[in-house]
């Protein structure tokens, strides 16, 4: 049995809605959003989806990175030495999902830029889908799933 | 990379030992069913009232007894069935009974894949993962506390009088009040535990809240 659950009920081709009590949100599709790599020599690379992101198959030498969203946004990474995203998602055990952020964690010359992508967007937050919050860190990220640039 | 498959499991058993399978129920933990295309399985909290108790080790689907508001300080809700709508059921998870007390390996969590960061219990209003209002989450005048207490257990047992001012507790209640289940940001192929209580204060208004448990992380 898969056990992976659908993120929310009645997800369309564009976006999905969740309505609380008194709050409504409205997500990306995490099916129809992905990232698409360049590298140096002119090739695309084109990641899957939320789900199964297909980081792992990106090699060292990116020459860019853009983020697709579902909504139509195309977000572009500055150029760093390297990058590493993650995907931030609440699961409830009502079997509900929710996909909050796209953490793309880049590389600099001696600290670590987090550049956010909101995925999400309701009547409380200020911040919408595409929007982009940059933060800086000094804490090191061990990973091997770090991908460096061209 | 592809998302972790998470296994939401509890104890069934009064043994209080570790969850030695790798996701979905294994011995004494079963796991909590949870499904957008049917009804999932829900937390039930309950007992204390005329009859003082639900039956165990399971009970017929949809048994509920009243609970007490106590006249000073606050009462723990005595007993967590989880109900089971694919089974038509109600178990009873025994080492969440009589809290606070020392039980550590009652509620867990198994991460089939890898996490690149700690796993976060969260209480929310509803799915929308964005308010805390329900009475049973803001608090009351006099007790300002979500009712849920919850300790994280993977590390070591909790304190027999513990709540959530205790270390490595919380009163659970949205995204600045939420529990690290790990303390550490990786998890991999492991399993985490906590254990937790609803605590009635003594000026708790009549409600009929259902709010939702969600656990947040991130992966690659």
């Amino acid at each position: 049995m898969d056990k992976r659950i659908k993120p929310i009920k009645n997800l369309d081709a564009v976006d999905g809605t969740v309505y609380g009590k008194t709050n409504k949100v409205n997500m990306v599709n995490p099916y129809k959003s992905y990232f698409i790599v360049q590298y140096n020599d002119g090739t695309i690379q084109k990641g899957n989806n939320l789900f199964d992101t297909g980081w792992g198959k990106v090699k060292d030498g990116v020459l860019s990175l853009k983020y697709k969203l579902s909504t139509g946004h195309l977000i572009s990474i500055p150029k760093m030495s390297g990058y590493l995203p993650t995907i931030e998602v609440s699961e409830s055990i009502e079997g509900f999902k929710l996909f909050h952020a796209i953490h793309v964690n880049c590389m600099a010359h001696d600290k670590i830029l987090k550049y956010k992508i909101i995925l999400k967007e309701d009547n409380i937050s200020r911040y919408k889908i595409g929007d982009i919050i940059v933060s800086e860190s000094n804490k090191g990220i061990e990973s091997s799933q770090w991908k460096m640039s061209a | 990379m592809a998302e972790p498959i998470l296994s939401f499991i509890y104890n069934f058993s009064e043994t209080d030992s570790a969850y030695a399978g790798s996701g979905g129920p294994s011995g004494d933990w079963k796991e909590i069913n949870v499904t957008s295309s049917g009804t999932p399985d829900i937390k039930v909290y309950t007992g204390g009232g005329i009859h003082q108790s639900v039956e165990t080790p399971t009970a017929v689907y949809g048994r509920r007894e009243a609970t007490i508001r106590p006249v000073v300080g606050t009462y723990p809700v005595p007993q967590i069935y989880i109900e089971s709508t694919i089974d038509n059921i109600m178990y009873h998870v025994p080492l969440a009974s009589g809290q606070p007390n020392t039980n550590r390996y009652v509620f867990g969590v198994y991460v089939d894949g890898l996490i690149t960061s700690d796993l976060y219990l969260e209480m929310w209003d509803d799915n929308t993962f964005s308010t805390t209002d329900l009475p049973t989450l803001s608090g009351t005048v006099n007790y300002p506390n979500s009712i849920f207490n919850a300790v994280r257990t993977t590390d070591s047992a909790p304190g027999s009088s513990w709540n959530g001012d205790s270390s490595n507790a919380v009163y659970l209640a949205g995204y600045e009040n939420r529990l690290r289940l790990k303390g550490v940001d990786t998890i991999q192929n492991e399993a985490v535990y906590y254990s937790m209580y609803a605590a009635i204060p003594w000026d708790l208004v009549f409600t009929h809240d259902q709010p939702i448990e969600g656990y947040r992380y991130l992966y690659i």
